[in-house]
């Protein structure tokens, strides 16, 4: 047995060893991108980026009551505060819907008032406010969409805007990172050729001609 | 100017710009995410000790007015050990979406993908101008593209490139829209192609497997040639657990098939027309499928069809499966076993490889990660290569994750090929106002490897099993505006009738806007 390959196994071994400790070790509280409640947690990413002053200068002609976004039917006796309180920070939080009404293009299905609502001001871009993208996917980010997302993005690029900047797109189509191999792993210079003549239409949505020979005209000189 | 004197240069206009703005809106956010990786090599065409340290990130701003944003991408790379193999890169671009109603404006180095036969990073810029209360947008585009890619060697064609084009959507969907379009490009002062494209992509979230189609279609009006013609679609099929893909194309970048295209500068796919002296038809598959909340599994194969030289049609096919396991099902852990294979003129590879990452303890990322292929090439070379990594990582200040990397490599040219390496990752974000600068989010994640989600999609998610909604970040029917909603229409269509039947008493006051402030019950609010 090669050495790097017995120094993969022992990285195997490694690895199912920290599986294990997963019940005595203490777990990761900043990353915790996947509860059950998947849009409450990007919600609250939202939540946090909400400014009233903001909105009260956006919305200064229309002077939006407090009950236009929240909701005050709840009674709460005045010798209960702690329960104030709690229903403040909580069941008082308008929700999504009540963004959504004003951000956002229109609703397949929506009625002509909720239409009608929507302002064509507002900031329609999802990462206006949230930050955790992942649980708002939309429905055709499935399956192959790795594969599939260039026939989808030519369509119409200002969608993908909605929700991604420049740079993730740059960050895998220029990524040349010589630790974290995105596409290719290390063994994979053993057999390009192989994989180039099997599928010729791909090599060319990363590299340029110069790619091969560059390291082909320095073999051939060698 | 030297390249330090640039860099500087550049970094003080962007805290300028920060500034300035900083003065101006309520509030800009900063969000700035370094890398630095370092790593200790021997090269692989001599003996010598290669020590290449490249600095990787982003650095952007937004919240600006007119709610413009700033975003930059770049990297810096230093071998130490041979100071001339720099491979700089770096993006820059200024979006204003709002410069006027409709109106989106983009400049600078940027992505321009409004071709579906290609995407280039450009020194361009952007306007796109959208019709209100129309599906009509129309876009035009024009630039510069740019390479960074390291060649290890001199350019062998010309990166005097220029495109121009734009295109007109014509319709706008929910999930999906159809453009038209056009596209120059040229190259060392000569016109390459000139292309009519349509595309189109649709989602029909509303009916049984929510499937999406989508298509592309280039013509080259310069050598009255059929580009690309491209269709597919994706949906469940039967069990929301099971998805599937399946897409054929036709590919031409050239009027080929009579002769080779020796000039390179004159090659539109000088990569592909390399190999293929004609067109190529591809058709792929692929399924996934969702054994339990926490496990799926997946299949692809592609196969292409081509001729090498002419009259000598050759096949290739491609393919994998694997499983992915995400243990705990909150995605922090994630175990990946995949088998892969390639067949055509060249040989044949059969390869496995086992990827682990785990992000669930406090403060400490660990990865691995196994990539073992035996091939055998039509040359009559065979062999085993192998890939492998292990690296730990640990939070030593909020944000900053320092990550060691051990990697051991087998291949043709190295038959035991050791590096050590290092990344040093900063992810942060601050808002910033006339009060001063703010820390408004931090993280652990460091530098991920491609995450399971981006590929697999919700389905691998979550502790129960997978079900579909027409928008999973806004479930039908929930949240209290829906039946605010509802108040509104009811509302409106009352004053509706009121002013049909001109009845007194219709008032002005009586609108959707002024019925959204009552409550689902319909009391007032005080």
């Amino acid at each position: 047995m090669s050495r790097p390959l017995r120094i993969a196994l022992a990285g195997i071994v490694l690895a199912l060893g920290a599986a294990a400790c997963r019940d005595i070790m203490p777990t990761n509280s900043f990353l915790r991108m996947r509860p059950q409640a998947t849009a409450s947690q990007s919600t609250k990413d939202a939540r946090q980026r909400y400014s009233h002053a903001k909105h009260a200068k956006a919305l200064g002609d229309q002077a939006p009551a407090c009950g236009t976004c929240h909701r005050f039917d709840a009674e709460i006796g005045a010798s209960e505060p702690g329960l104030a309180g709690a229903l403040s920070m909580a069941a008082q939080i308008p929700g999504s819907a009540a963004c959504h009404s004003c951000h956002g293009g229109p609703v397949a299905g929506g009625t002509a008032a909720a239409q009608d609502l929507r302002m064509a001001a507002a900031p329609a871009t999802c990462i206006t406010c949230h930050s955790n993208m992942l649980p708002l996917l939309p429905e055709n980010h499935q399956v192959a969409w790795l594969r599939v997302h260039a026939s989808v993005a030519s369509a119409d690029p200002a969608e993908c805007q909605n929700c991604h900047r420049d740079s993730f797109c740059v960050n895998c189509h220029q990524n040349r990172d010589d630790q974290l191999t995105f596409v290719h792993d290390y063994n994979y210079i053993s057999f390009h050729s192989v994989d180039a003549r099997a599928n010729p239409i791909q090599c060319g949505n990363c590299h340029r001609e110069d790619f091969c020979s560059g390291c082909h005209a320095k073999a051939i000189q060698r | 100017m030297g390249r330090p004197g640039r860099r500087c240069w550049a970094a003080a206009v962007v805290l300028g710009a920060v500034v300035a703005f900083a003065h101006q809106a309520a509030a800009v956010d900063l969000r700035f995410q370094p890398s630095l990786l370092g790593q200790v090599r021997r090269s692989p065409w001599s003996a010598q000790t290669q020590v290449p340290m490249e600095l990787y990130g982003d650095l952007g701003l937004s919240d600006l007015p007119l709610g413009s944003t700033f975003d930059t991408f770049f990297r810096l790379e230093e071998d130490w050990s041979d100071l001339s193999s720099e491979t700089d890169f770096f993006t820059g671009v200024l979006r204003i979406p709002k410069a006027a109603p409709g109106l989106d404006l983009q400049l600078g180095r940027q992505i321009v993908a409004e071709s579906p036969v290609g995407l280039w990073d450009a020194d361009s810029g952007q306007i796109r101008l959208a019709v209100p209360n129309t599906p009509l947008a129309l876009s035009v585009f024009g630039g510069a593209p740019r390479t960074w890619e390291p060649t290890y060697g001199p350019a062998t064609y010309s990166e005097n490139e220029q495109i121009f084009g734009g295109s007109i959507r014509l319709a706008k969907f929910r999930g999906g829209s159809a453009s038209m379009g056009f596209l120059q490009q040229i190259r060392a002062g000569r016109e390459l192609m000139q292309q009519v494209t349509l595309s189109g992509t649709r989602s029909f979230a509303s009916l049984p497997g929510m499937p999406n189609l989508y298509g592309n279609f280039a013509f080259d009006a310069d050598h009255q040639n059929v580009d690309l013609a491209r269709a597919g679609f994706q949906s469940a099929i039967g069990s929301p657990r099971l998805l599937a893909n399946f897409e054929s194309g036709y590919y031409k970048p050239q009027d080929m098939g009579n002769t080779v295209v020796t000039n390179l500068d004159r090659r539109e796919d000088p990569v592909f027309q390399m190999f293929s002296v004609s067109d190529l038809l591809q058709f792929r598959g692929g399924a996934r499928y969702t054994i339990s909340p926490t496990v799926s599994s997946y299949a692809d194969l592609s196969y292409q069809r081509y001729a090498q030289v002419r009259g000598s049609m050759v096949n290739g096919y491609v393919w994998s499966s694997g499983l992915l396991w995400l243990p705990g099902g909150d995605g922090l852990e994630m175990v990946r076993g995949e088998y892969y294979g390639i067949d055509g003129i060249g040989g044949s590879v059969n390869g496995g490889r086992v990827t682990y990452e785990n992000r669930v303890y406090q403060d400490i990322v660990f990865r691995a990660n196994l990539d073992m292929a035996w091939y055998e090439k039509s040359t009559n070379q065979d062999g085993l290569g192998i890939a492998s990594l292990i690296g730990v990582g640990y939070m030593f200040l909020p944000g900053v994750i320092g990550e060691v990397d051990f990697i051991a490599n087998s291949n043709q040219f190295l038959p035991q090929d050791f590096r050590g390496a290092l990344q040093v990752t900063w992810v942060t974000d601050y808002a910033i106002d006339r009060t001063g600068v703010q820390k408004t989010a931090t993280g652990n994640q460091g530098r991920p490897w491609p995450w399971a989600p981006t590929q697999f999609g919700p389905a691998s998610w979550g502790e129960s099993p997978a079900t579909w909604s027409a928008n999973p970040g806004m479930p039908a029917g929930s949240g209290w505006a829906t039946a605010s909603f509802a108040a509104a229409d009811a509302s409106r269509t009352a004053a509706k009738a009121a002013a049909e039947g001109k009845k007194a008493g219709a008032t002005a006051s009586d609108t959707a806007a002024g019925a959204i402030a009552r409550p689902a019950s319909g009391t007032e609010v005080r």
